[in-house]
Formats: C-alpha cells, sequence, structure tokens
C-alpha cells in the first residue's frame, strides 16, 4: 500500500458533513498517484484512512459541532440527539462507563441516553463543556478519568471554543 | 486456527497498535449496524478473540476479530496485515453486528 493526498476530500460523520482540502489515504500499489488527486477518483477503489486522519477529521467536525451548536444547547432551543452523542463519546475516547465518569452519571443512565432517551439541558451543557474541553486540550477526559498528561493545547481549536462561548468578547469579564 | 498462530497474529496487532487505517466500507455501507469509523478503532484495541475469516466471500488472509461493544451486543470486525513503506499496519475493512432498536 502507499499514501496518496486527496483533495476535496467529502468526510461525513454524526456532526455532519465537510469537504476537506486534502486528505492522506492509503490506496493499493497498483493505483496510479495521478489518479489519487480527485476524490472522484477513488470511487470503486479499496482506500483506507488511516486513524489519524479519521482523528483531524473529526475533530473539525467537533469543533463546527461545538461552534455551531453551543449557544443553541445553552438557550434551551436543541438538545444532542444520539449519534451526536455517539460522536462526542468517540472524540473523548472513552467508554460508556468512562462517560459516565466523566458526566457524573451511573452506566445505566448512560445507556438509557444512548436509547434516546431526553437529557435536560444541564446535561447538555455538561456534555458540550467536555467536549470543549477535549477540543481544546486533547487528551484531557482521560487525563480527568485516570490521571496522565493531557497533550498540548490547540491555540486555534481553542480560539473557535472562546468564540462559541463568548461571542461578545466578553471573555475576560 | 492454532492457538500458536492465534498467539501470533494477536501478538502482531497489539505490537502495530498504532498504525491502524480503515476502510470507508466498514462504516459507511451498512448505516443500520450503527458503527462509526472511531468506534472500530477503539474495538480493536479493546478485548477480543481472534477467528479465521471463513465466510465465502471474505478477502483472502482476513480475520475476523470478535468482540462485544459498549452495549455489550457481539461484533465482528473483519481486518487484514498491509504493508506500507513504514512498515505494517492493519486495515479494518468490514465490520458487522445485529442491531434491534
Amino acid at each position: 500500500m502507499k499514501s496518496a493526498t486527496v483533495k476535496n476530500f467529502r468526510y461525513q460523520s454524526a456532526f455532519g458533513e465537510m469537504t476537506f482540502d486534502s486528505v492522506t489515504v492509503l490506496i493499493p500499489d497498483e493505483f496510479g498517484p495521478r489518479q489519487a488527486s480527485a476524490a472522484k477518483a477513488l470511487e470503486g477503489v479499496d482506500f483506507s484512512i488511516p486513524v489519524p486522519e479519521l482523528k483531524r477529521m473529526e475533530r473539525e467536525l467537533a469543533l463546527a459541532f461545538f461552534s455551531r451548536a453551543y449557544r443553541a444547547i445553552m438557550n434551551d432551543e436543541r438538545t444532542i440527539s444520539v449519534a451526536e452523542l455517539r460522536g462526542i463519546q468517540d472524540i473523548l475516547d472513552v467508554n460508556r462507563s468512562e462517560l459516565g465518569k466523566l458526566l457524573g452519571l451511573h452506566k445505566g443512565s448512560v445507556t438509557n441516553l444512548f436509547k434516546g432517551k431526553a437529557m435536560k439541558a444541564s446535561l447538555c451543557m455538561l456534555i458540550m463543556e467536555r467536549l470543549g474541553m477535549e477540543l481544546g486540550r486533547p487528551g484531557s477526559a482521560r487525563h480527568m478519568i485516570d490521571g496522565g498528561n493531557p497533550e498540548r493545547q490547540v491555540p486555534a481549536a481553542r480560539r473557535v471554543i472562546n468564540q462559541a462561548r463568548y461571542p461578545s468578547g466578553d471573555e475576560a469579564a | 486456527m492454532r492457538l500458536n498462530e492465534a498467539r501470533r497474529i494477536f501478538k502482531e496487532i497489539r505490537e502495530i497498535d498504532e498504525r491502524i487505517s480503515v476502510r470507508p466500507h466498514a462504516w459507511r455501507d451498512h448505516p443500520e449496524r450503527r458503527f462509526t469509523a472511531l468506534e472500530l478503532v477503539r474495538l480493536i484495541r479493546g478485548r477480543g478473540v481472534l477467528r479465521d475469516n471463513k465466510y465465502p466471500s471474505a478477502q483472502p488472509r482476513s480475520f475476523l476479530w470478535a468482540c462485544m461493544d459498549d452495549n455489550l451486543r457481539k461484533a465482528e470486525v473483519a481486518l487484514v496485515f498491509e504493508q506500507d513503506k513504514s512498515g505494517d499496519l492493519i486495515v479494518i475493512i468490514h465490520a458487522y453486528r445485529e442491531v434491534k432498536e
């Protein structure tokens, strides 16, 4: 297998769809590099996406979701869907019992959430806070659960999170 | 698959844990199974049993990773070992579980 860079790659997850400028994928050896530069040329080819690229795309989508939904959730205009919750679990990289620990819920209550039980606004906000924490500093969720060193902050993500939290620039207040 | 063979492959999976790649078919083509790409990676890194992939339509030299998901449902993840210029890597090619919701 060999790596190839694909331009204008469309990726869809629970948080929505996004077109990425360039994504590295793995393609079979017999596939030409020129063909691989176009996303359309990959149709019918058994290409695969490496995990770091998957994580990068998921994080980008999650960040877009955070900035789009934070205010609406805070104002109780919407809640978090089951698919979105599943996506958030993926971003936090925890299992359901650990998600329960992060949210202060019993494992059974977390299972109920995944079955579609209605969430309180305060719980939705807590989930969003946990998501924001993880996006701003990858590894924070794992650090909260069992210690360890969170990775360095991601300034670009931190900026988007702060804009969603404080849209009028009242961060200092 | 004999026990020694299974052990060798299991060890291989653990050693190349960081180099996993996922085919979009595994999570995109069967939305009723409700897999996500990163969930498949989590399943591979968790506990499971390695089996030969004996399905008639199976890709040659592929293996089945039989495990349980978060909801204690049986899941099967098909994987193959590939090589690129940086060395070995695991490619997740297919995944199956029955969702009764």
